[in-house]
């Protein structure tokens, strides 16, 4: 068992070695306990008053994007998962070449960076919308926030896949499960009452307004709702039967999205009609109005409790997910220099945790300390979700080739109408990114040309630039080939 | 225990303080509100609805939700922005996925009203901020549905 830390000391070679040859007991997970892990990543009731304004077309914005976007995603990745481990990578090395493999993980992995304020900042609003208001626009409470439960978040992650997948279950079931169980049940109360509902529910209300081209944004935004299905595969080697084990996963979780993001959404607009939502500031406010229509004002705290579990059982599979993958190219093709290939004793990737969270740390402190960062931050939510879109154009190219070059590898899932699948979730991928290209409300100065050139360009650096960089600035030492087959999966104790 | 079990006691136990701190602060926050003053700008806020055409909250809900502080908000402009972000003009994602999409006119109107009504000091930097949007028909729609006659 091999130890490293962060010391200042460069590592020796022997030691490199030693830490990515290091091997931890097999820790497995069950399959549940995943398909938790990926519903974690991805839904939440974050969503559910804002897709309420849409009474039942709240029903269509879910399905026609889970159509397109979602089950490609999902059944494409259960198929490529149930044959390669190491996740995206591998797919991508496989199918493609290795540059590219390193680009998806890259792109993957660099949205992340960008994700996790903007995450934390929800969860700071939220506590501060519970015991005092005020402090939301408070940058050194934000700042504290998000840099605690950021830094709180690696020490979880540095004790290994399954203690993450232990908390992450547990934020998805007190967190998102119950709280959307209560709310559907009080919608039911509400129409078994006699009350009539709020947004109509015949047929003809079932398809959103068409107002042009705000409606193919409206549209085509929805699809990235499903973005992340993909990243919990790289753990697939910590269930006991991969094969069988992760299609089933990921069948329970595509399901368990699909209730979390519409079920709660149309129940709220049972309850609230669409024009008093469009007047809550916020998610909070929005649940505290539906909870007053009840009288049970009191459930407000702990909603929001219940709200901030599930963020960061959301933030915990993040961190354990795409840092895994990198991990995993890093030391097969030395990609990474060896500070980053180096793990803890728990077979963690400690030290790109790290590396990453100053990375972090910096952009939270701008984002709660400028209020011109805040307020811009959402242009580079646009620039990570650009960046991310790449990471699935490559997922469906290679998805497509493996099953021409590699017909036979065994696989434990075989996708039906996988070409039809890939073609659909490419053409999907092309959209959300067109789409990411038209200029929303919140950007006021400058043209359309100005704000193509901003958001190409932020896709560029961060996208292209950095990991051509990774790749061109390599050496031929970093490279340990005898460590490749090596994939820390679980953790002591 | 192992680690792993410290670990999950000490997040459960975390859990638990948190959640006594937010029910203690919750309802202390709400009791400090001055209720006469809560019900009359709701009044004036339901009224003020009614006169632009929207549905509004019944005067005893924006009451318990809106405070007589405006709770959320009136914290500051800054806020306001988060809000318009959160809620109302960002895609029906919640991971990673989350980006802006169209914004719903109601919304800006509505929030209007009400910080006439509660913080009327920041109204000017509010209209600041709706002047600074880029209104048109690619970022915005006109409302998402009709309400049905007979709102509850």
């Amino acid at each position: 068992m091999t130890t490293s830390g962060t010391g200042a000391a460069p590592p020796t070679r022997e030691q490199v070695r030693q830490a990515m040859t290091a091997r931890t007991p097999r820790n497995y997970i069950t399959w549940i306990t995943l398909a938790f892990m990926i519903t974690s990543s991805v839904a939440s009731l974050r969503a559910a008053p804002t897709m309420a304004v849409y009474g039942l077309a709240a029903v269509f914005l879910y399905v026609v994007p889970a159509l397109v976007f979602l089950l490609p995603t999902s059944l494409v990745s259960a198929e490529l998962a149930s044959g390669w481990s190491g996740g995206v990578y591998r797919w991508v090395a496989e199918g493609l070449s290795k540059p590219l493999g390193f680009l998806a993980v890259w792109c993957q992995f660099a949205m992340t960076i960008f994700y996790y304020p903007s995450l934390l900042g929800y969860v700071a609003s939220t506590f501060a919308y519970v015991i005092n208001p005020a402090l939301a626009s408070n940058g050194v409470y934000v700042a504290i926030v998000i840099v605690v439960i950021y830094w709180s978040g690696v020490w979880v992650s540095s004790h290994g896949t399954k203690t993450v997948a232990g908390l992450s279950s547990a934020g998805l079931i007190i967190g998102t499960l119950i709280p959307a169980a209560i709310l559907v049940v009080l919608g039911i109360v509400f129409l078994a009452q006699g009350n009539t509902s709020a947004a109509p529910m015949d047929s003809s209300h079932l398809l959103p307004q068409w107002t042009g081209i705000a409606s193919l944004v409206l549209i085509v935004n929805n699809f990235l709702s499903y973005a992340g299905m993909e990243m919990n595969s790289v753990h697939v080697n910590t269930l006991r039967n991969p094969g069988k084990e992760f299609p089933r996963a990921m069948f329970l979780a595509i399901g368990l999205v699909l209730v979390i993001f519409i079920l709660p959404a149309v129940a709220i607009s049972w309850v609230i009609p669409a024009d008093q939502l469009s007047l809550t500031a916020g998610v909070m406010q929005a649940f505290d109005a539906f909870f007053a229509n009840f009288g049970v004002s009191w459930l407000t705290p702990i909603l929001g409790l219940m709200l901030i579990a599930a963020s960061i059982g959301g933030m915990l599979t993040w961190l354990a997910g795409p840092s895994k993958g990198l991990l995993t190219v890093a030391r097969e093709e030395g990609y990474m220099p060896p500070f980053l290939q180096r793990l803890n004793k728990n077979g963690v990737q400690q030290n790109i945790l790290v590396a990453q969270g100053v990375f972090t740390t910096l952009i939270a402190l701008l984002y709660a300390f400028i209020p011109d960062v805040s307020s811009a931050y959402w242009i580079l939510s646009v620039i990570t979700t650009q960046v991310y879109l790449i990471m699935y154009l490559l997922l469906f190219v290679a998805a497509l080739r493996l099953r021409r070059t590699a017909p036979d590898h065994p696989r434990g899932y075989r996708a039906p109408a996988l070409g039809l699948l890939c073609v659909v979730g490419f053409g999907a991928s092309v959209a959300a990114m067109i789409i990411g290209f038209v200029p929303p409300a919140q950007f006021s100065s400058g043209s359309v040309g100005t704000y193509v050139l901003i958001v190409g360009g932020g896709l560029g650096i961060i996208g292209l630039l950095v990991p051509w960089l990774f790749l061109k600035l390599r050496k031929p030492s970093w490279r340990q080939p005898e460590a490749s087959n090596d994939v820390p999966t679980g953790e002591e104790g | 225990m192992t680690r792993r079990w410290v670990t999950y006691t000490a997040a459960a136990v975390l859990l638990l303080v948190l959640g006594a701190i937010m029910v203690v602060q919750f309802a202390g926050y709400q009791d400090r509100q001055d209720q006469r003053e809560a019900e009359q700008k709701a009044a004036t806020l339901h009224a003020a609805f009614a006169e632009i055409g929207i549905t509004a909250f019944d005067e005893e809900t924006i009451a318990r939700v809106l405070g007589s502080d405006g709770g959320g908000f009136c914290t500051d402009p800054a806020a306001l922005v988060d809000a318009t972000a959160n809620l109302g003009s960002t895609n029906g994602a919640a991971g990673p996925g989350i980006r802006p999409s169209v914004l719903d006119e109601r919304r800006l109107a509505g929030d209007r009203l009400v910080i006439e009504t509660y913080c009327p000091d920041q109204l000017e930097a509010f209209d600041d901020y709706v002047d600074s949007l880029r209104l048109d028909d690619t970022t915005t729609q006109p409302g998402s549905q009709p309400a049905p006659e007979e709102a509850p």
